[in-house]
């Protein structure tokens, strides 16, 4: 990383790092750097920064490079940095918070493949209600152009009977449909 | 016992043993699952890693029919479970975020009901000594790694666990149906299951370190309480044999499959038969088929 002056980094992102503490209710001043949570992360060995850095780098205010990380991407939300922080810092959350606000503020998410699968796995809950596994991967595959994903364990699933071409329509779909709807309107999107 | 059962998604497909096998174990224990009606998905981690309101909202309608009909709800699914937590805990504390989730799903929901899963159920909710009094056929010789995974245990404040490090409240199950739990460490180490699909290189790592620990103790199967690991492990044990070089076959179950097993069920009627793993010869090496 090259080098910066912190002093002014700190005060042009001051609004970006106070609107990700409002909408997480994560304190990351109350890090004191231990580095537990990096040393418990089951993804920290593929990321380009561990949570401790993650949560170091927002107390510098270097709140871009976070927002372009691919650590948020690939955090599994396993919660293993939460139970063991001693100061009890949600970590977790924190990194949905930032994949969201990434997205918002129009970063590409460093992680595609994450973020279309997340995208697709939503689509199909919000038209019938529940997870449709097979359209989730027609969508994924066509979407992430990784188009045999799957394709190596679909046959087996097929034969045991455990995944059904057709996806299970429940009555209330419209309701859940509308959820979804009503959650995008209040963000003032379409 | 009458309570709410919330299969979600995955119990109706990759993980209808742990479906067939709840029903029929619950059935034998005097406990009616009562199916929530129309229920939906919870969302899983896609929800709450895409919007701060989702997770919630969708949780909320399922936890509202619940609340509408007086009963609390078991769900089977460790994701599922820690997803309807995370919903029951804030809006219980937030009012004005239960105001406005009740505003998006159009319902009443009060956030009064309490969620458990399924090593709660048994555990806690009908007890080891119910549990004893049905087993017909003890699982001697069954040498088990009890696989709790990530989100049926942290954060603690969340689950309620007993241990979020070292729980023993499902070994203490596998002790009461005659098998043996074996001490490792790798109880709560999550499967990467979340990232099957769109990392799958996560998964053949942490899979391969589980597999190998439990292998190297001698486990002769793991047994967990979430459709998720257990078909993570199951469907990409080959790809994990393959990537790093080893020999696993070894089968995963749920902790249902193997009390119904100890009570005289037959592997077809718990959907044994329904896994990726070929479970036959395990179960005939230690004669529970």
């Amino acid at each position: 990383m090259e080098q910066v002056a912190l002093n002014s980094v700190l005060k042009s992102s001051q609004a970006l790092n106070q609107e990700i503490a409002e909408k997480s209710h994560v304190d990351v001043n109350k890090c004191y750097q231990c580095g537990t949570c990096a040393a418990g992360c089951p993804v920290a060995y593929l990321a380009d920064y561990s949570p401790r850095q993650i949560v170091r780098m927002l107390q510098n205010g270097l709140v871009e490079d976070v927002l372009k990380s691919r650590m948020i991407w690939l955090c599994i939300g396993c919660g293993n940095c939460l139970s063991r922080c001693p100061r009890k810092i949600d970590v977790p959350h924190l990194n949905d918070t930032l994949r969201i606000v990434s997205k918002e503020k129009g970063f590409p998410p460093a992680e595609k493949s994450v973020d279309v699968f997340n995208d697709s796995f939503l689509k199909t809950v919000q038209y019938t209600g529940r997870l449709y596994e097979a359209g989730l991967t027609m969508l994924y595959n066509t979407r992430s152009g990784n188009f045999m994903s799957g394709m190596d364990v679909a046959p087996h699933m097929m034969k045991l009977g455990k995944i059904s071409p057709f996806p299970h329509l429940i009555k209330g779909r419209g309701e859940v449909s509308r959820i979804f709807k009503k959650i995008q309107e209040r963000k003032g999107g379409k | 016992m009458k309570i709410g059962y919330f299969p979600g998604c995955s119990l109706e497909s990759t993980g209808i043993e742990y479906h067939l096998s709840n029903k029929a174990v619950a059935k034998k224990l005097g406990v009616e699952l009562w199916e929530i009606p129309d229920w939906n998905c919870c969302g899983a981690s896609p929800a709450h890693q895409s919007d701060l309101v989702l997770p919630n909202a969708l949780n909320a309608r399922n936890l509202a029919i619940a609340e509408e009909a007086g009963m609390d709800v078991v769900a089977p699914c460790a994701a599922c479970y820690n997803r309807m937590c995370a919903a029951i805990e804030t809006l219980k504390n937030d009012p004005e975020e239960l105001k406005n989730i009740n505003e998006i799903i159009e319902r009443d929901y009060k956030a009064s009901n309490k969620v458990y899963n399924m090593v709660e159920f048994f555990h806690d909710l009908v007890g080891l000594d119910k549990i004893a009094a049905q087993v017909q056929k003890k699982l001697s010789g069954l040498k088990v790694a009890c696989y709790y995974g990530c989100l049926l245990v942290k954060p603690p404040e969340l689950t309620r666990f007993d241990n979020p490090e070292n729980p023993t409240s499902m070994d203490e199950i596998v002790e009461t149906i005659g098998a043996t739990p074996l001490v490792w460490p790798y109880k709560t180490e999550c499967c990467g299951g979340g990232l099957a699909i769109s990392k799958t290189e996560v998964i053949l790592k942490l899979g391969n370190d589980i597999f190998s620990y439990a292998q190297a103790i001698g486990a002769d199967c793991l047994v967990t309480a979430c459709p998720m690991c257990q078909l993570n492990l199951e469907l990409r044990q080959p790809a994990m044999e393959k990537e790093y070089n080893v020999k696993f076959n070894m089968p995963v179950f749920e902790i249902s499959e193997l009390i119904g097993l100890s009570f005289g069920f037959s592997p077809k009627e718990l959907g044994i038969n329904k896994h990726f793993v070929n479970t036959a010869p395990l179960l005939k090496e230690k004669q529970l088929a």
